[in-house]
């Protein structure tokens, strides 16, 4: 390089940073007339420049519509009929809705609607200030932060467009989903497909063709109660409907396996130290402060919380990195279950916390509240006043508490009926194949809302549980028993059950059970290659004593 | 109204799945030179309302993404010329020879947009916060500051940090791939 050549490269190097920086003025909508008028100098002179700035401006214009920070659902569906006319004078989202029918016209209203979906998401850009400008004290309670999702596959129809955890609906036609893990997916419509993780996937109807083309990854596609796992093959499921479910195997084999109906966790307090001191207790991955050990309910323990800041039990267990991993993350459906003998005085702004797991907009909790709702999360919207809540993100709605009123209305219990000083079995519960949320007590369901068919929960994520408060702010006032986590819903019946085994001072399951984080699921049979086979659903939703699935060969 | 719209519906099936497979980058290609993104989004409109008028002269030889992106371009001229009233527009010498140079993008787009997907991995969780915030959910730098109790000026800054590291990112992901 000459002198001339490093001198013109430096200046070139200085220009570039120049147009760099006033390209980020105009991005932040602070550029002045000058700055335009320096910019536009500097890039109708320098050809060179004028391709930096495109390259520059790219990353900022691909980011816009990059899926990479999002999280929510994409809808996708091929090859449907012809709108027969476009308006002119329609808008993007009239034209979207009247192509809506269209695989382009849906591909964009899948991302118009997670923009609006995001913007819409409740509280995203409430201040909650009072009258003279300060923070509400309601501020302290949510965490409202959209912590990074975890990118699960690619949707190759789309060309590399990364995808979080999302149902798919495909109207007709196929799409086709790579995974992280190296997992080629084919969804077969007209299909409705929970890409839940990039080894697993949730299948609400139609088809799914599944082929490995790494030798050692691992992919499982569940339905109700049933779930397929590969043993290095390609293979095929299709709920046939809501009973029956074909598995054919073209290569290699499957393993068909159903349900363990278990839970993840279960903390029975029945061996927890007593600990009411300054220091606090540490046991079996639990970290307790000020909380003191009472005779259980069920079993020998259970916890005593006085409605002290103080109080409080943290799991260190079932904490991710992101959104949708750790143990506790789960997709498909979820139950939270507790006995509480509760003193909570229904007052206002009084948060009493049974359960909560605080990670941004994808928290969890159950807990009593009385806050009016005030960043709108309530779904379905009801009176205000003191209710039982229970949070949760489902993806394309983002995060939403059903909060049962303590009305006595429509078969709902009375403030005064749940802290009435006796022991109330209490279980929350999410369904996504049949997209119901529900809360149940004393073993009855009392209140529900549902959801799309095929809406996958959107949890886990860096943040610790906490029984009886959330930091310091939400203290428990009384006894709490029996606290059990899963990653499915219970069903009515499970649910009268573990109540009616409760009140008579019987644990949940009648077997000696430990809660496990590994053993979800139970084998069934083999499938090999160039076989088919039908399942029965309909038996595979009882508790686990009662499992008597039998596959039938296909005719 | 598209007199072919009603009377050939597979046309209408061959114009979408073509626009389908290239809709992401016709978008992202104009939102390179529309800052603004309100007004990104309606020469978007009005360039997807465009080609499908203009669909019966396509040929079915030809590159759809270039056919597209010389439709996309007249939109983006036409709003440039509208938005000359205001003193913070780009002359329009300067917006043709940005939209010529862009031309040259329209093979990168995928692999450009593949290369940020993987540098977005790189990014700290904070970072990957602020862009899910910033662009995923349309968030002002303002509402963003308040949120993680920061001046405007930091989050400003965090951007720009950000889309620098990006910027480099991709571009030597750019130049592996090329040798």
């Amino acid at each position: 390089m000459t002198f001339d050549d490093a001198d013109k490269k430096q200046r070139l190097d200085s220009a570039a940073e120049r147009v760099i920086d006033l390209a980020d003025k105009i991005f932040s909508n602070h550029g002045s007339s000058e700055d335009i008028a320096e910019l536009e100098t500097l890039l109708l002179a320098t050809p060179e420049l004028r391709k930096i700035y495109l390259r520059y401006v790219m990353i900022h214009s691909q980011l816009a519509v990059s899926t990479s920070g999002l999280s929510g659902d994409i809808l996708i569906a091929n090859k449907t009929k012809a709108p027969t006319s476009i308006d002119k004078k329609t808008t993007l989202g009239r034209l979207l809705a009247i192509a809506s029918a269209s695989a382009a016209a849906i591909l964009i209203s899948g991302w118009v609607y997670l923009v609006n979906c995001n913007n819409s998401r409740p509280g995203k850009e409430s201040n909650f200030a009072d009258a003279s400008g300060n923070e509400s004290p309601i501020e302290k309670h949510y965490d409202r932060r959209n912590l990074p999702t975890q990118i699960v596959g690619v949707l190759v129809s789309e060309k590399s467009r990364n995808i979080s955890s999302s149902t798919l609906n495909v109207d007709q036609g196929e799409a086709e989903l790579k995974t992280t893990d190296g997992i080629d997916l084919q969804i077969e419509g007209p299909a409705k497909f929970g890409a839940s993780s990039s080894s697993a996937g949730v299948l609400f109807h139609g088809s799914v063709l599944a082929n490995l083309t790494r030798p050692n990854t691992k992919y499982s596609i569940e339905t109700t109660g049933l779930r397929v796992i590969d043993r290095g093959t390609e293979f095929r499921v299709a709920k046939m409907d809501q009973n029956q479910v074909r598995v054919e195997v073209l290569d290699g084999e499957v393993e068909v396996q159903s349900r363990i109906r278990k839970p993840l966790f279960l903390w029975s307090f029945d061996d927890f130290p007593s600990n009411s001191g300054d220091k606090p207790a540490v046991d079996s991955g639990i970290v307790s402060h000020r909380v003191e050990r009472v005779p259980g309910i069920v079993g020998s323990g259970a916890l005593s919380f006085e409605n002290r800041n103080d109080s409080l039990v943290q799991i260190n267990a079932g904490a991710g990195k992101e959104v949708g991993t750790g143990a506790m993350a789960c997709s498909s459906g979820i139950s939270i279950e507790a006995i509480v003998i509760s003193r909570w005085d229904g007052g206002k702004i009084n948060y009493d916390e049974i359960f909560r797991k605080e990670d941004g907009n994808h928290r969890m909790l159950l807990s009593f509240q009385n806050d009016g709702s005030p960043f709108g999360y309530e779904t379905p919207q009801v009176a205000s006043g003191p209710c039982l809540s229970f949070g949760l993100h489902l993806n394309q709605y983002g995060y939403s508490e059903l909060d049962m009123p303590l009305d006595g209305k429509e078969g709902r219990p009375t403030l005064q009926e749940i802290t009435d000083g006796t022991p109330h079995h209490i279980v929350a519960t999410y369904d996504s194949f049949t997209g119901r949320k529900s809360i149940f007590i004393d073993g009855r369901i009392r209140m529900s809302h549902d959801f799309a068919e095929g809406t996958l929960v959107l949890n886990g994520g860096p943040a610790r549980a906490e029984i009886g408060n959330h930091g310091s702010f939400e203290p428990f006032t009384g006894i709490i028993d029996e606290v059990a986590y899963y990653d499915f819903a219970l069903t009515d019946e499970e649910i009268a059950l573990h109540y009616e085994r409760a009140m008579r001072g019987l644990p949940y399951y009648e077997q000696p059970y430990g809660a496990s984080t590994s053993d979800r699921w139970k084998a069934i049979t083999i499938v090999r290659a160039g076989s088919t086979q039908v399942f029965d659903l309909s038996s595979l939703v009882l508790p686990i004593e009662n499992l008597d699935l039998a596959p039938n060969e296909e005719k | 109204m598209n007199d072919h719209a009603s009377s050939d519906p597979e046309l209408y099936e061959e114009f979408l799945q073509l626009f389908t497979r290239d809709q992401l980058r016709i978008f992202a290609w104009i939102r390179a030179l529309v800052h603004d993104p309100t007004a990104s989004s309606d020469v978007f409109q009005e360039t997807s309302l465009e080609m499908w008028r203009s669909f019966a002269s396509f040929r079915p030889d030809a590159d759809f993404l270039r056919w597209a992106l010389g439709i996309a371009r007249h939109q983006v001229l036409k709003y440039w010329r509208k938005a000359r009233r205001d003193r913070h527009a780009f002359s329009d010498e300067l917006i043709q020879e940005l939209t010529a140079e862009s031309f040259s993008f329209a093979e990168e787009l995928a692999p450009r947009q593949a290369a940020l997907d993987d540098c977005i991995r790189k990014l700290s969780d904070r970072q990957r916060d602020l862009i899910h915030r910033f662009y995923g959910d349309n968030q002002s730098a303002t509402a963003i500051a308040e949120a993680w109790q920061r001046s405007v000026h930091a989050v400003y800054k965090s951007l720009k940090v950000m889309r620098r590291f990006l910027f480099e990112c991709v571009e030597a992901k750019m130049m592996e791939q090329s040798q």
